[in-house]
């Protein structure tokens, strides 16, 4: 263990969970899934940073199995046979910070992003189908989430908030469950009005009314679904929160850490198996060893080929990689329901929707997958100025985790190849 | 004057409308025999059409739709097909005559769709029904678009998830009507002590700094963006509203003369944006600091402040020398004029050149190596006179510099540490104090009635408010049923109307609209009317004039109809329509190639705000329809008159500009939004441009073009024109049928680029060797073309003339587009004749525009489900 680690202040025994652990078999009470073979891969787990990285410092200088780390990804070096570095990879979609969204999503307009395609088939079966995460305010930052429609998923930035979703006590749970069941005596009421109205209306209007009738019966299943994990405690974890939650944005490293936390403890207890986390990045001055940097984070990510400004961007970099590698400390100790480390059945895609940070361009991105039982330990330096129809796309990428995840999709976005040749 | 007798004239043309009643009308089941059931007919017909049936049955709403389409393809010849045996002239024409006479004596205006509000209508509706505030959550599932808008019944799906929200939504709404009992928490008052570590330090850091090792906050400058020049602590916020005391340490740094310094306490909600202006951040207190300095700082102000759950408190020095306002360049340049006064200096920063751009410390460094060394040119000319302004970069960057040399020489102002005590006392915020109103008011007083007297006098009012009608019988019974169930099982009283007021908001009475068949009843007559000019429910005065049964003469609705424009909410209207009939909706989604224009987001909303405010002065001034086409005037600020080639707009304000009538640019047929939209933001397409135009302007839906049929691909070469592509669709016979209607249409506005500028060739782009693109003048463009009826079109010009002696054309579209958007329905047979009949009669009157709203209400098609 990286003594970095045993610094810290908080205490990050899990003693107990094991006992609080809803249980996969006991979840799948149809038992749909059961019958189906365990994909190699049943978690998910997407990062990104929104100002990105100095690429000439991220990417190491020669591809295949023995490159030599790059300066921003020494942090993770004690990593390297769990993750595989790609170059070239990008969605072929246009450029600018509004385009970052593109990171997960593919493309340009409004659509899914990844983990919420990956949520819809494994969702159900935890208490929450996927968490989104930031830290601290987002406030002007990027989104990474969206759903089918294209709206983008809110993000939770307090720690204090995520905790308590995860963990939360029993009094914060009683109103919910007030709302549930009063909620029964709602949706008879609104059936029984919809009845009344279903004998008035024509034959197309009845037609409609359908649809009326069938969401709220699903909605009623929901309820259902959503009482019986109230019923079940939550998990109880042994985990300090400091005593403010370290929203601002100056504060925004030191928040990461404890969402890096909470995500693995997430995993462990089963509370959810889709996380994304967009690291955000705006006008904030950090001070890192007790050193204020010469610029704000977003005035460094321009940095202008300045060597200063670079070396600080780098700074800033470096500390987020040094949080992931502690994240994947975790996932490696932490085991799941079968005593496996976490990691090995969980795919961590880690890197940017913004390639060059100084252009704010958003093709040749960085990125980065650990985990996921992939074959790992290689630099895979993609040429893209080869024949465009063989060069992969990072959806082909996409396809391959959903593959990796039992999730048969032969499409996202402009993607309809995969990358499995890299990882299998 | 011309509008009171107005509403006479439609309502007299309108009952004159009947159908063709009496003429014997049937199906052309001959001419179908020959020519049509060989595809169209037995058991697998060509495109799922089988015509066989000899007596449709109109009780099915898609009968008339099949036989327009049916009636469409014969008249204009798309059918037969080419390469089929064609019927006679005479044979055709009398078909074409028999569908007329079976669609006129079978078809009724009418068929919406059970309608769920849409997204801005169910926020408005909660908001007006509660009085409460409301927007829907990010989670909400956005609402779909048919026939051109989103709300449209058919379109408008309900969906599991957006009922889930639509559930949950209602707990949160009620909860603002009726909070649920809160925990007492025994709160005690806890002390914090804040160093120069535990504030904000932001952007460059030239605004705040940390100094002599981090035991000194100082402050600078004042600037209106409280993020640029005002600090706050990171790791204090009131984490209960209530009354708080700061101990503040603070004193002055090398002040330049005995005036005390202001330091202005402000509210900030630390989760908040932190580019709000300080001036409408609620001020906590000013504290004045002594102008002298003091060693060790120990200088303590104390002051108490009431905070609420969030907030945390800014410090921004309010009479700092150096700062301005937002947008303020003069004093931005004078400012500077006074630093930069000392010749060294201001030769030092020319000097500089291209290395200004470093950082402010840098920046600052370097000059000062400047001016100790001895290669400034202090005999410059330039040195003595300092510029009026300055460019915006080198304001920003001297700004810095001059930030960090305050920092080292002062005057500045320092804080050493602050201490919060609290909350010394919980307070009621404002957000508490507006929800217990909201509660009494909603409940009203219970004087002594019985639970089901008190709770039938609460939830009748709040019903009817919801459901936009009386209540059925027995309807009230079931909420106030509910409502009492809910207190015996042991909640309170009020849990009970809590559970009432969720039971309406997921009802199928407060999210669908218009559940009347037939002619719309005066309730929904008024909903209809409301949405339609306001997306929100009726007022107080529509629904009295409904309950009074008159809101259906046509006297009575035309007044309402006038008076729902004259109201600020008709801006809802202008918006929702007008972006979406004229897709402005999609500006924001297209990029114009960079290498074409820069185009920012200022430039976008320039040329959204020039079409907004176009359509809001013709509809504010009853302009007549012939100004969409042809006016003399428009809206320009200095961004998007550039692109119509003017230099005489300045400054970021829009203002009205008179033009040439018969101009190129101005009306919907010149406007840069509509060329934008119309295009991809890198090359123009005819095709799309002619379809838009057909649909959009002249009234008309073309089929769909064939499967297997590619998209044109632009040669970006130079080689072919578009033209060239695009002459076979006049060899191909198929093509040709609707090709002919559209192509002249899309080749008139050719001379527009991608974002509405007039072109006279189309650019090529050369890719130097240094990697810059070159743009040269590529093929001329040869815009224009022949329409079906003959006429020839040059340009935009030609065309804009055309449609002004046609303005029918366009009255009978516009007419359309109004009744799609307020019915949420596409337009049947008897629909268009009504259509037409709505834009002859306001054309006699004048042909205004609100004129032409008022008659579409008054209409048959209007007031028909």
């Amino acid at each position: 263990m990286p003594e970095t680690h045993n610094e810290r202040r908080k205490f990050l025994t899990a003693a107990g969970i094991g006992l609080a652990l809803p249980m996969l078999e006991s979840v799948n009470a149809d038992g749909a899934s059961s019958s189906l073979p365990v994909p190699p891969a049943r978690r998910f787990v997407a990062i990104g940073t929104y100002l990105g990285f100095h690429t000439p410092s991220w990417f190491p200088r020669k591809p295949g199995a023995e490159y030599e780390t790059s300066e921003v990804l020494k942090p993770i070096e004690r990593h390297r046979k769990q993750f595989s570095l790609f170059s070239g990879l990008d969605h072929r979609a246009p450029n600018g910070h509004s385009n970052w969204r593109n990171f997960l999503t593919g493309s340009g307009t409004r659509s899914v992003s990844l983990d919420q395609v990956i949520a819809e088939y494994v969702g159900d079966q935890t208490r929450y189908s996927s968490l989104q995460l930031t830290c601290g305010s987002a406030n002007g930052t990027g989104q990474i989430s969206f759903t089918q429609e294209g709206v983008p998923l809110p993000m939770v930035g307090r720690p204090s908030v995520a905790f308590s979703q995860l963990f939360s006590s029993d009094s914060d749970k009683a109103r919910m469950r007030y709302v549930f069941e009063s909620g029964r005596s709602v949706l008879d009421l609104v059936l029984d009005e919809a009845r009344s109205l279903d004998h008035r209306v024509s034959q197309t209007d009845r037609q409609k009314l359908s649809e009326y009738f069938s969401s709220v019966r699903d909605v009623e299943k929901k309820i259902q679904k959503r009482t019986d994990w109230l019923d079940r405690p939550s998990p109880q974890v042994d985990y300090q929160l400091p005593k403010f939650d370290p929203a601002a944005p100056d504060l925004s490293l030191e928040c990461e850490s404890i969402m890096y936390d909470l995500m693995a403890l997430a995993l462990e207890t089963d509370s959810t198996r889709v996380i994304s986390l967009l690291v955000p990045g705006t006008g904030q001055v950090f001070t890192i060893d007790g050193e204020k940097l010469i610029a704000g984070y977003h005035g460094l990510s321009h940095h202008g080929h300045d060597p200063n400004k670079i070396a600080d961007f780098n700074r800033i970099g470096i500390e987020h990689v040094s949080r992931f590698g502690r994240f994947l400390d975790q996932l490696r100790e932490k085991k799941d329901s079968e005593d496996q480390p976490l990691l090995d059945s969980t795919i961590v895609l880690y890197g940017s929707g913004m390639g060059d940070a100084n252009t704010h361009n958003n093709s040749n991105l960085p990125v980065l997958v650990a985990g996921g039982a992939f074959r790992h330990g290689q630099y895979h330096a993609i040429d893209r100025t080869k024949d465009p129809s063989s060069t992969p796309l990072y959806g082909d990428l996409f396809i391959t985790f959903l593959q990796q995840m039992g999730i048969e999709r032969e499409q996202f976005a402009n993607a309809s190849g995969n990358m499995n040749e890299f990882l299998q | 004057m011309q509008a009171r007798g107005f509403y006479l004239v439609v309502a007299g043309i309108l009952a004159a409308l009947a159908p063709a009643r009496g003429q014997r009308a049937e199906i052309p089941t001959s001419f179908l025999r020959s020519h049509c059931i060989v595809c169209h007919g037995g058991t697998s017909p060509e495109a799922d059409l089988n015509l066989e049936s000899t007596s449709p049955d109109w009780s099915r709403p898609s009968t008339p739709h099949l036989w327009e389409k049916v009636l469409g393809a014969i008249e204009d010849g798309r059918m037969p097909p080419a390469d089929a045996a064609q019927p006679t002239h005479r044979e055709r024409d009398k078909a074409v005559e028999q569908l007329h006479n079976v669609l006129k004596n079978n078809v009724r205006p009418g068929g919406t769709v059970l309608r769920r509000l849409n997204r801005i209508e169910y926020e408005n509706t909660i908001r007006d029904v509660l009085k409460v505030p409301f927007t829907a959550p990010p989670s909400f599932p956005a609402d779909a678009e048919l026939h051109g808008f989103d709300n449209v019944g058919e379109g408008l799906i309900l969906s599991p998830p957006l009922m889930e929200q639509y559930f949950l939504v209602a707990t949160n709404v009620a909860d603002l009507v009726i909070p649920p009992l809160s925990p007492k928490v025994e709160v005690h008052a806890e002390t914090v002590t804040l160093k120069p570590d535990d504030f904000s330090v932001n952007f460059e850091g030239s605004k705040v700094q940390r100094q002599q090792t981090d035991t000194v906050l100082r402050l600078v400058t004042k600037n209106e963006v409280l993020v640029r020049s005002s600090t706050w602590p990171t790791r204090f916020e009131a984490q209960y509203s209530g009354e708080y005391s700061l101990t503040i340490n603070a004193s002055a740094f090398k002040p330049v003369d005995d005036k005390p310094l202001k330091l202005r306490l402000l509210a900030h909600k630390s989760t908040s944006g932190s580019f709000t202006s300080v001036y409408t951040l609620r001020k906590l207190g000013e504290l004045e600091i002594p102008a002298t300095e003091i060693a060790g700082g120990k200088s303590l102000h104390k002051l108490t402040v009431e905070l609420n759950k969030g907030e945390t408190v800014a410090f921004y020095w309010a009479n700092s020398p150096f700062g301005w306002d937002r947008n303020s360049r003069d004093e931005a340049a004078r400012q500077l004029r006074v630093r930069l006064a000392e010749p060294a200096k201001y030769a030092a920063w020319l000097k500089m050149g291209f290395d200004r751009g470093r950082t402010p410390a840098g920046g600052w460094k370097q000059m000062k190596e400047l001016i100790n060394g001895d290669t400034l040119d202090l005999r410059d000319p330039r040195l003595k006179t300092l510029p009026k302004r300055f460019p915006a970069t080198d304001q920003n960057q001297l700004m810095w510099l001059f930030e960090v040399m305050h920092h080292e020489v002062g005057p500045a102002l320092d804080i050493h540490s602050v201490v919060v005590t609290g909350p010394t006392r919980l307070i009621e915020d404002k957000e508490a104090r507006q929800q217990r109103t909201r509660t009494t008011d909603f409940l009203g007083e219970r004087d002594g009635r019985s639970d089901h007297e008190y709770a039938t006098a609460i939830l009748t009012p709040f019903l009817e408010a919801a459901f936009r009608r009386p209540l059925a019988a027995g309807q009230i019974e079931k909420y106030v049923h509910v409502a009492l169930q809910h207190h015996a099982e042991g909640h309170r009283f009020e849990d009970g109307i809590h559970l009432a007021i969720r039971a309406a908001l997921c009802s199928p009475g407060f999210l669908y609209r218009g559940t009347t068949e037939g002619r719309l009843d005066d309730f929904d007559l008024a909903s209809r009317l409301s949405y339609f000019l306001w997306s929100a429910p009726p007022d107080a005065a529509l629904r009295k004039s409904a309950a009074a049964g008159e809101l259906s003469h046509p006297k009575v609705l035309a007044e309402h109809t006038r008076r729902l424009l004259k109201d600020r909410r008709a801006s809802r209207f202008l918006m929702s329509f007008v972006d979406q009939w004229l897709d402005l909706k999609l500006l924001p989604e297209i990029m114009p190639d960079p290498r074409l224009l820069k185009f920012t987001d200022k430039d976008l909303r320039a040329v959204t705000e020039e079409t907004r405010l176009f359509v809001e002065e013709i509809l504010r001034e009853n302009h007549s329809l012939e100004t969409f086409i042809s006016p003399d005037f428009t809206y320009l600020n200095v961004r998007n008159a550039r692109l119509y080639g003017r230099q005489d707009i300045k400054g970021e304000a829009m203002q009205r500009v008179s033009l040439r009538k018969d101009g190129r640019f101005g009306g919907i047929l010149g406007q840069a939004s509509v060329m934008m939209a119309t295009a991809n933001g890198v090359d123009t397409q005819p095709v799309l441009r002619g379809v838009w135009l057909l649909e959009n302007i002249f009234g008309q839906t073309p089929p769909p073009p064939p499967s297997g049929v590619p998209a044109i691909e632009p040669d970006t070469s130079g080689a072919t024109s578009i033209r060239e592509q695009l002459t076979r669709h006049q060899a191909d016979v198929s093509c040709a049928q609707c090709h002919r209607r559209i192509d002249p249409l899309g080749f008139a506005l050719e001379n527009f680029d991608p974002v509405g500028r007039w072109r006279n060739n189309y650019p090529i782009y050369q890719k130097q060797s240094d990697g810059k693109v070159l743009t040269r003048s590529g093929p001329k463009v040869v815009s224009g073309g022949q329409l079906p009826d003959g006429t020839i079109v040059r340009d935009v010009t030609d065309l804009k003339q055309y449609l002004v002696t046609n303005i029918e054309l366009f009255g009978t579209c516009l007419a359309g587009k109004l009744l799609v958007y307020g019915t949420g329905r596409k337009m049947n047979y008897a629909d268009r004749s009504i259509m037409q009949e709505v834009s002859s009669a306001v054309r006699l009157q004048g042909n205004g525009f609100r004129d032409l709203i008022v008659a579409v209400v008054l209409s048959e098609s209007f007031r028909t489900k």
